[in-house]
């Protein structure tokens, strides 16, 4: 029995009766439960408890009201909260799902300036993008094709999400444009000599394997909070911007390609897929996902609120790694295995 | 992004600030200065811009109050709009949450499932068992059905132990539940090596597909939806009054040595003292919150365990009772009768 678990405004859900000997009685849909006051408590005032548990009135309320004391009135309470006869008047301790995911966009974004955006691949790329080796702009394209190709690994755990129905059908159709993104970025890949059979035997960064399996993780473990973070991964800086040629840029990325004149045969399948993500409007997907979570707790959301510096870190890791690797010309642009 | 899609009250985020840009242009600006946006408006609309500025900072109005509340055309607005959103300057502006329960509720609204799913309910084991016609075999089937339940029983739970959304009380709940249940398997051994089955046989063994049902939903619910397996543990949990009585005197007539019997009734005391049917109501209270949608959600899976648990018991009559035997499917061949009648219970 669990004595201490206690409701704050208790709602009993029984009708209060007499019985035929006068004895208190509670009565279910589906039964009929005898109940008998505790030591010093007369019937009467048992009885005018029980019909006092409206869910409006706190355990100290009651307690000033009846006569009885906060104490026994806990007693009395507790093995017909064990009974599944007490729900809790008091509203739960929640806020809005939207107004949690909003607070915790509040984090992401300062620490996507802080740590991501000044950290020497953005910086570099967005300032003097002349001033990265192509290889860097190569290995952004390699490591990106390596994260979608295991994006299945974090995306599908979601598929099933039990809780909402609304949100589950959302993240299928999510998986279904996600779905061979790879193919499409592969593509980008053939002016450098690389090829699918290639890549399938190359392995990423530990950097952009840290943040695939981060993300798989959270997806299996903490679902809620990876979806707050596919705003991020899918965001675009840039949707309008123009390209030097004249051509829609779409993000940053691409327009730094475009500055430095790195071939059309790379940068073309990139900026396919830049379109395909800004066509669906993947960037407000976790908002859209976050329209239909009805609330959070505070506990949950000051969790979030501490996760979100790691994945900010493995973040801004994942982009920093590539500078710091691919710089290096003498590097290999794939790090293959034998077989 | 040309309208609110997914606010419900969209505002200005707290903390981005705006300042007057001449006579004619605010300028809008979040976290530091770094991010940043300046909109040039007609000299003799400028002062209705600042106003809506302070509407959309309140968060007050709905998306569709707040279209009606601009100043300007609607090709401006989608055009504001969209340069506040790329720049992260919008927040949602409803504060309260949607319809929920607490723990301790959403328990009340289980445990009312349950009765209101128990009378419909009807176990042709306990009926053999009352009326004296159960079997030797179907004793023995019983304990082989409890015996899978408390083998599958870790490797159901441990799924739940990975995750990180249920606060650390229910993690350290769900921990010391699955510490309890650990070996209990070991106890039903002693019982079925009473009667000539041992442990490496026991391992050959398929359960029941009613048996089998309920650890798999046990299993993913440990994976993929925590709470539907704690609000499970009761109905999973709760003694089945008399049924221990009647098991006890049945296993005396047909001659069953007190060595089978008396395993079964140490492992149904250890989860009667160890109180194992108030987990349930233990964890669920430390959960502050719970959506409609996810008692609802909870609720079916009650109904349906405890369903299921009675479809273990009209499979254990069906199939040990058609001469269906020990289920080592490795050899020998398959009792086609047995597996007829298993596969037609009602």
């Amino acid at each position: 029995m669990s004595e201490s678990i206690l409701p704050v405004k208790p709602r009993l859900c029984a009708r209060v009766e007499s019985g035929a000997a006068g004895q208190v009685e509670l009565h279910t849909p589906t039964d009929v439960l005898d109940v008998e006051p505790p030591e010093g408590v007369g019937t009467e005032a048992f009885r005018g408890l029980l019909e006092r548990l409206d869910g409006a009135a706190t355990l100290p309320e009651l307690a000033a009201d009846t006569g009885i004391e906060t104490d026994t009135v806990a007693r009395i309470l507790a093995p017909a909260v064990a009974w599944g006869l007490i729900e809790d008047g008091a509203e739960p301790e929640a806020g809005s799902g939207p107004a949690a995911l909003s607070r915790l966009e509040d984090v992401l974004n300062r620490l996507l300036e802080d740590l991501v955006f000044a950290g020497p691949f953005w910086r570099t790329l967005l300032t003097e993008p002349e001033a990265l080796p192509p290889n860097v702009y190569y290995g952004f394209g390699l490591e990106n094709w390596f994260f979608l190709f295991r994006e299945n690994e974090f995306d599908s755990a979601v598929l099933a999400l039990p809780e909402s129905a609304e949100v589950r059908g959302m993240l299928n159709d999510f998986y279904h444009e996600e779905h061979r993104h790879d193919d499409v970025v592969v593509r980008a890949f053939a002016y450098l000599g690389i090829g699918r059979e290639d890549l399938l035997r190359a392995r990423p960064l530990p950097t952009t394997t840290a943040l695939i399996k981060m993300l798989s993780w959270w997806a299996r473990t903490d679902p809620l909070f990876f979806l707050a973070t596919i705003g991020v991964l899918e965001g675009r800086l840039d949707p309008d911007g123009d390209g030097s040629d004249g051509k829609v840029a779409y993000d940053s990325f691409i327009a730094a390609c475009d500055k430095v004149g790195l071939a059309a045969e790379f940068v073309e399948p990139l900026r396919a897929h830049a379109r395909l993500n800004a066509g669906h409007d993947h960037g407000a997907v976790s908002r859209e996902l976050f329209a239909c979570v009805p609330g959070v707790d505070a506990d949950t959301e000051s969790r979030w609120h501490a996760k979100a510096h790691l994945f900010m870190e493995t973040y801004a890791a994942f982009f920093n790694g590539i500078a710091s690797y691919y710089r290096d010309p003498a590097r290999p642009l794939l790090r293959t295995s034998e077989l | 992004m040309g309208d609110f899609e997914g606010f419900q009250r969209p505002m200005l985020r707290p903390g981005v600030r705006w300042t007057d840009h001449g006579k004619t242009g605010i300028e809008f600006s979040y976290l530091d200065g770094r991010r940043f946006i300046e909109f040039e408006f007609d000299e003799d609309r400028a002062a209705e811009f600042h106003d809506f500025a302070a509407v959309l900072a309140e968060g007050r109005l709905s998306a569709g109050e707040l279209a009606a509340a601009f100043p300007g055309t609607p090709d401006e607005y989608a055009e504001m709009i969209e340069a506040f959103d790329e720049q992260g300057m919008l927040a949602e502006g409803a504060k309260e949450a949607g319809p929920g329960l607490s723990g301790l509720s959403a328990y009340a609204v289980l445990r009312r499932q349950a009765e209101a799913v128990r009378p419909a309910l009807h176990s042709p084991l306990i009926a053999a068992l009352a009326d004296g016609t159960v079997t030797r075999e179907q004793l023995i089937g019983y304990a082989i059905e409890y015996w899978h339940i408390t083998h599958l029983c870790p490797r159901a739970l441990a799924p739940a132990l990975a995750r990180d959304d249920l606060g650390i009380e229910v993690w350290e709940a769900l921990m010391r539940f699955y510490m309890t249940e650990r070996n209990h398997d070991r106890m039903m051994e002693k019982s079925l090596k009473a009667v000539g089955i041992d442990r490496r046989r026991l391992l050959r063994v398929q359960p029941l597909p009613a048996t089998m049902a309920i650890m798999a939903s046990l299993g993913v619910y440990a994976y993929n939806f925590p709470l539907a397996l704690i609000a499970t543990l009761f109905p999973m949990e709760e003694p089945e009054l008399d049924f221990l009585d009647l098991f006890t005197a049945r296993c005396a007539d047909l001659g069953l040595p007190e060595e089978f019997v008396k395993p079964i009734v140490a492992h149904s005391e250890v989860n009667e003292d160890e109180a194992h049917d108030a987990v349930t109501l233990d964890m669920l209270a430390d959960v502050p919150y719970l959506s409609v949608e996810t008692v609802r959600e909870c609720a079916k899976a009650v109904a349906d365990v405890m369903e299921q648990r009675c479809r273990v018991d009209a499979e254990i009559v069906a199939w040990y009772g058609n001469g269906g035997g020990v289920r080592d499917f490795t050899a020998g061949e398959y009792p086609v009768e047995a597996g007829r009648a298993l596969t037609q219970v009602a």
